[in-house]
């Protein structure tokens, strides 16, 4: 029964953080999303699968410090998984499941973008996400690696090569 | 922090920041994170996840009754014993006489690679060869099925122990209904009443009643089919079901009827036949011991694994804290193969296992896939 005990109250603790992390974090993290993905209708989505993995465990997370890092390290993989799925989905476009939108995408009106978001996400995965997560989110070059999973080496070089694509479009783009 | 920022680099960060106003979040969600963290309806509880969730109370240990009664044609046991809130404790094996299977006794043979269903490719295992513990049943017995659930939208399979006379059906109702031992498993189904499966003309024919609903995202409705595909193919190729092996394609009806599709997008006009495994399996599956059993020292995993060079890397954990790790080689690399790992005397009390793929691209590929099973170790 003592176990059962501690794992109530772990589940406890989960359902508080989850709430905690969820006010200072969610709207920032599918904002994150949007930007990283081609499709940003799917974003919440991707945001709410990354606090429901976040929940499930939980109890085998060392350090609840480091939970707003699993959360975007979570979100960043998967916008990553997504846009493989979208990818495979596409070679077989008989296989389209009816595009319904749901609830969350009608709450996402405006169209997320400007001429830069655009020539982003023509860029690779790696280059978009390291200039996301620096420019947007703001982090340093090891937090853009441990949520690229990459060394900070990789980060400096995909972001330099993403910011040398980017250069002439960001020469004419005024705010 | 951004003194140092060239204009362009300031450029961007504008940029980036307007379009993110853009985007408002949906009213609803953290309720919809929580529908998804709170306790499942009872039929889809996986054993552990009620405590998991902080619903001590409701923790079903009982996720299958052997229901010694069950001797009519359709009576299957896979359900709770008496009700979903009817057991207190989350040890499914603390009254081992009472019923609550003890998951380990699931898999008959104990060797994940006889699963013959596994990969129509190979060749069929003649169903002879399987160790013969399980006879056709005439009235409703015991039976080990394999019943495929998801993780991360890939089918991965759980050995269950199931009462009933037909297999086919208990395998196909656990899947679609039934509850993982593991809290990480899930089905892609909402709850669908299977009416039959049965193997006609050789062709293994599920009739489902509608309403069919996927509980997924759209994109995996593919896999969910196949969740029932890789769970009845399975399910043949045990020597249960005799006169046809696991290469058997699957007809889906609905109501009684062919159906065009499900779920609106998969055809299942056709048989399906089980899609490659590579495409549509979790690249690692621990078979033994399985979530929450209870084993005695010295303990043994094994699974299957289809992982880069063969090379699978496998943790110990105890309270959390790593106290054995180590490699294991899988038989083949870069196929679905077994493998198998020794960890010796262990004393008594509970474990966590990880076997997880070695991240060869140093971060640059897809997360590292990876299987946890919790045991127990009990004094001999």
């Amino acid at each position: 029964m003592e176990d059962s005990t501690r794992d109530a109250e772990g589940a406890q603790d989960a359902d508080s953080a989850i709430t905690e992390l969820y006010a200072a974090h969610y709207a920032g993290l599918v904002r994150l999303a949007a930007l990283l993905m081609r499709d940003e209708s799917v974003a919440e989505e991707i945001v709410q699968d990354a606090f429901v993995a976040l929940h499930r465990r939980w109890r085998r997370l060392k350090d609840p410090q480091k939970a707003a890092g699993y959360l975007r390290t979570s979100v960043v993989h998967g916008t990553r998984s997504m846009q493989r799925r979208r990818q495979v989905a596409k070679r077989h476009p008989q296989d389209l499941p009816p595009d319904e939108p749901s609830a969350e995408q009608t709450a996402l009106t405006a169209e997320v973008g400007n001429a830069v978001v655009d020539a982003l996400r023509e860029l690779p995965a790696r280059q978009r996400e390291a200039l996301v997560l620096r420019y947007y989110g703001g982090l340093s070059e090891s937090e853009i690696a441990s949520a690229m999973k990459i060394s900070n080496g990789a980060v400096k070089s995909h972001a330099s090569r993403g910011m040398a694509a980017l250069r002439p479009v960001l020469e004419s783009w005024r705010r | 922090m951004n003194e140092r920022w060239s204009s362009e680099e300031e450029k961007l960060q504008a940029a980036l920041h307007a379009a993110a106003q853009n985007v408002s979040p949906g009213p609803d969600g953290l309720a919809r994170i929580r529908r998804r963290t709170a306790e499942s309806p009872w039929w889809r509880n996986p054993v552990f996840y009620g405590v998991a969730a902080g619903v001590a109370t409701a923790a079903a240990a009982v996720v299958i009754a052997v229901n010694t009664l069950g001797t009519g044609a359709d009576d299957l046991s896979v359900s709770p014993a008496d009700s979903p809130t009817s057991s207190q404790t989350s040890v499914p094996s603390q009254e081992p006489t009472t019923g609550p299977v003890d998951p380990t006794d699931a898999d008959p043979t104990r060797d994940p690679d006889d699963d013959p269903g596994d990969d129509p490719e190979s060749e069929p295992i003649d169903p002879a060869e399987e160790p013969d513990e399980t006879e056709p049943p005439a009235t409703a017995e015991r039976m080990a099925l394999p019943v495929y659930f998801t993780v991360d939208g890939q089918v991965n399979r759980e050995w269950q122990s199931v009462t009933g006379t037909d297999p086919l059906l208990a395998a196909a109702d656990a899947s679609l209904n039934g509850t993982s031992f593991d809290p990480r498993y899930e089905s892609l189904w909402s709850p669908v009443e299977v009416i039959s499966a049965e193997v006609v003309d050789g062709v293994i024919e599920v009739d489902l009643r509608s309403p069919v609903e996927l509980d997924a995202d759209p994109e995996l409705a593919d896999e969910a089919v196949q969740q029932l595909v890789y769970t009845v193919t399975a399910t043949a190729a045990m020597p249960l079901v005799p006169e046809v092996d696991g290469a058997v394609p699957v007809r889906i009806l609905v109501d009684g009827a062919p159906a065009d599709d499900l779920f609106g997008s998969v055809d299942v006009s056709e048989p399906v036949t089980r899609a490659d495994q590579i495409d549509v399996r979790y690249l690692i599956d621990i078979d033994s011991p399985a979530y929450g059993a209870d084993v005695s020292s010295p303990v043994t995993v094994s699974g299957v694994a289809a992982v880069f060079e063969g090379n699978a890397l496998w943790e110990l954990r105890r309270d959390g804290e790593v106290v054995d790790s180590g490699i294991t080689q899988t038989e083949e690399a870069f196929t679905f193969s077994p493998f198998s790992i020794e960890l010796g005397d262990l004393e008594p009390g509970t474990y966590e296992i990880t076997v997880m793929e070695d991240d060869v691209s140093d971060g640059e590929g897809p997360e590292p896939r990876f299987e946890t099973k919790e045991f127990t170790v009990v004094a001999p």
